[in-house]
């Protein structure tokens, strides 16, 4: 019943192990890129502040100790910061986590500790060793040209595999069988539903009548919704599409205040639409032209898709 | 009170808007603390919240209209599915039961790769061996530089042989500086890389085997020509048991993944890719340790113990403790 607005093409559903589906929307190339980047630079900086602590205790043995330690640090650094944090977090790093973004299981099960092994293991060819060529190319087989030549695009190929395909997968994700999703975080806010002032049992009512219901759908109801909500009201608008309403469902109940009409409308409405739900018919749209008028179809309706709630164009375009 | 305010989803949201919001401060708490700073109690109520509040997205989809709801209660189950599903067990328990149950039984599931892997590397050690005695100048072709340590055919006996039982007075420091930088990470690193190759169809991972087989094969003839076979090979395999295994370990995961690549069987290419890329994986992740040990027996024991028998004694220990560790680990635990 949702008609989630932001990026329909990026919705992929698991069916969790209650039977449950859930969508999710898919972290962006240029997200997880953003995520790693803050991740690599937390390594590199631990690194640098790591060497240069050492720095200072090298002079008894000739630096061989502190730079062997130094060394190792940075091996387990490169090679399991990853998988620590993704085992140890519940899928996400802090990189990742600043980004809002999480590691999950593609089919839907638990995130094992051996996918989480599997999918970081193969950084060092996706990254690591293509930023190595691209920084020093001549220690890769200067003397064969087309040896070298094969090995860049091979490696090019490797990294860029997450933008050539549909899911965004990297090696990784292939082989550790994991997908990477937006952790998503949405309020709950204030039900319509109810009345707007807690001190008022009650909210007001106004009578409509089920044949006035009847004339939209619950895209409408829902672009209402996101109207009703919106921050900042913008009192032009509000009129605008309180009268296009009252035109269309032929309101004869006189002058009221914009807010408190749509409130009411919306409240009339969301109750006969749901009502409707569970006997099984929901009406997805509107009816065409108004009350009272044979339905004529109109060559230049616009698509509820492309209104924006709350802006200066009026949602709802009656007849 | 009027019929509209009774609306069945203001109705369900009031009665169900408490369990929502305990599991929101739970979820913070886990996201703050983590799972294991949570209290018994709150632990317990977890999945019970979890449950409710998948129950609550399936009633609000078919009874409410309300998308504000809607999608609050999809992002709050998809964050206590998170929570649930996500990896659940400490690391640490996560390694022991992996070392003593999981990474024995991928490698015992693996034996096939692992018998193509190593005898790509004997194939290597064998061909090393005798290019190169039968014509040294192929040496240089066959070992790099910097693993020669200034040794070719044309070094003479003496100076090969001090290289098998320096006695420079090595300070630890520099032992163990050599240790971490060399005989550890590079040996781990190509270990790795061995499996993140395995993904183009296995056929670098052949390469690479037997690339390595060939350098060890050739500075072997270089030793058998001087008549110090018994002394190289007392040399290479204290950790070289250890080391070699590892290295065909992960040349078997690279195997499995080109395997699942080239010949997907029954199910679809990508879902047979995570599946035998986790065993794959959990394979490498134990050559690490490995590797580790290697580098341990490579980087002291080799250069305080000169006594041939001594080396040969480690050798064959090490040998039998692997075959028993592979073939006897792991095989009563439930899965």
């Amino acid at each position: 019943m949702i008609a989630s607005a932001e990026h329909p093409g990026r919705r992929r559903e698991i069916v969790t192990p209650e039977g449950v589906p859930l969508a999710f929307t898919l972290a962006s190339p240029a997200e997880r890129a953003m995520a790693f980047l803050l991740d690599a630079a937390l390594i590199i900086a631990v690194t640098i502040l790591l060497a240069l602590l050492l720095y200072g205790a090298t002079d008894q043995d000739g630096g061989g100790l502190s730079s062997a330690f130094a060394l190792l640090v940075m091996f387990f650094l490169r090679n399991f910061y990853f998988t620590w944090f993704e085992i140890s977090w519940q899928g996400s790093t802090p990189g990742k986590r600043v980004i809002g973004l999480r590691v999950i299981d593609r089919r839907g099960g638990v995130l094992s500790a051996d996918a989480v092994f599997a999918r970081n293991l193969t950084r060092e060819i996706e990254f690591f060793m293509p930023l190595l060529l691209l920084m020093f190319p001549e220690i890769f087989d200067p003397d064969a040209p087309v040896r070298h030549l094969f090995t860049i695009l091979w490696m090019l190929a490797l990294a860029a595999l997450p933008l050539l395909n549909r899911d965004h997968l990297r090696v990784g994700d292939l082989v550790g069988g994991t997908l990477v999703v937006h952790a998503p975080k949405t309020k709950l806010l204030r039900d319509l539903g109810t009345a707007a002032d807690p001190k008022r049992d009650e909210p007001p009512e106004f009578g409509f009548t089920p044949a006035q219901l009847d004339m939209y759908g619950v895209r409408e109801l829902q672009v209402l919704e996101d109207l009703l909500r919106t921050r900042r009201h913008e009192a032009r608008t509000m009129r605008d599409v309180a009268e296009r309403i009252q035109h269309k469902i032929a309101w004869s109940g006189g002058k009221l205040k914009p807010r408190d009409f749509l409130d009411a409308f919306y409240r009339a409405q969301r109750a006969r639409l749901e009502h409707e739900l569970l006997l099984g018919k929901a009406r997805e749209r509107k009816r065409e032209g108004r009350l009272g008028q044979p339905d004529t179809p109109r060559r230049d309706d616009r698509q509820p898709d492309d209104q924006q709630p709350g802006s200066q164009q009026p949602d709802d375009q009656g007849t | 009170m009027s019929a509209r305010s009774r609306m069945r989803s203001v109705e369900f949201r009031r009665e169900r808007e408490p369990s929502w919001v305990k599991l929101e401060q739970i979820l913070g708490s886990v996201r703050r603390v983590g799972l294991g700073g949570l209290g018994p109690r709150q632990l317990a109520q977890l999945p019970v919240l979890h449950r409710a509040v998948l129950s609550s997205l399936s009633v609000a989809r078919a009874i409410s209209l309300d998308r504000n709801v809607l999608e609050y209660l999809e992002s709050l189950a998809a964050r206590s599915y998170f929570c649930v599903y996500g990896t659940r067990r400490s690391l640490f328990e996560e390694l022991r039961e992996f070392a003593w149950v999981r990474f024995p039984r991928a490698v015992r599931e693996a034996r096939w790769p692992l018998a193509l892997s190593a005898a790509c590397l004997l194939l290597g050690v064998a061909l090393g061996f005798l290019l190169t005695l039968d014509d040294p100048s192929r040496y240089d072709a066959l070992v790099s530089s910097d693993l020669a340590q200034d040794r070719s055919p044309a070094t003479s006996t003496e100076d090969l042989r001090a290289v098998l039982y320096s006695d420079d007075e090595l300070s630890a420091a520099t032992m163990l500086a050599h240790f971490a930088s060399f005989l550890f990470t590079h040996n781990a690193r190509i270990g790795m890389l061995c499996f993140a190759l395995g993904f183009a169809a296995g056929i670098p991972v052949l390469l690479l085997l037997i690339y390595n087989g060939l350098t060890l094969g050739a500075l072997a003839a270089v030793y058998h020509t001087r008549g110090l076979s018994l002394d190289f090979w007392g040399w290479v395999m204290p950790h070289g048991v250890t080391e070699l295994g590892a290295i065909a370990l992960c040349g078997a995961a690279g195997f499995v993944l080109g395997q699942a690549v080239v010949f997907p069987g029954r199910r679809s290419r990508l879902a047979e890719l995570a599946h035998r890329g986790r065993r794959a994986g959990l394979i490498v992740a134990g050559t690490v340790a490995m590797f580790f040990l290697a580098a341990l027996i490579e980087g002291f024991f080799r250069q305080l113990v000169h006594s041939v028998p001594v080396r040969y004694t480690v050798v064959a220990a090490t040998g039998v403790a692997w075959w028993v560790y592979f073939t006897k680990c792991g095989r009563r635990a439930a899965t």
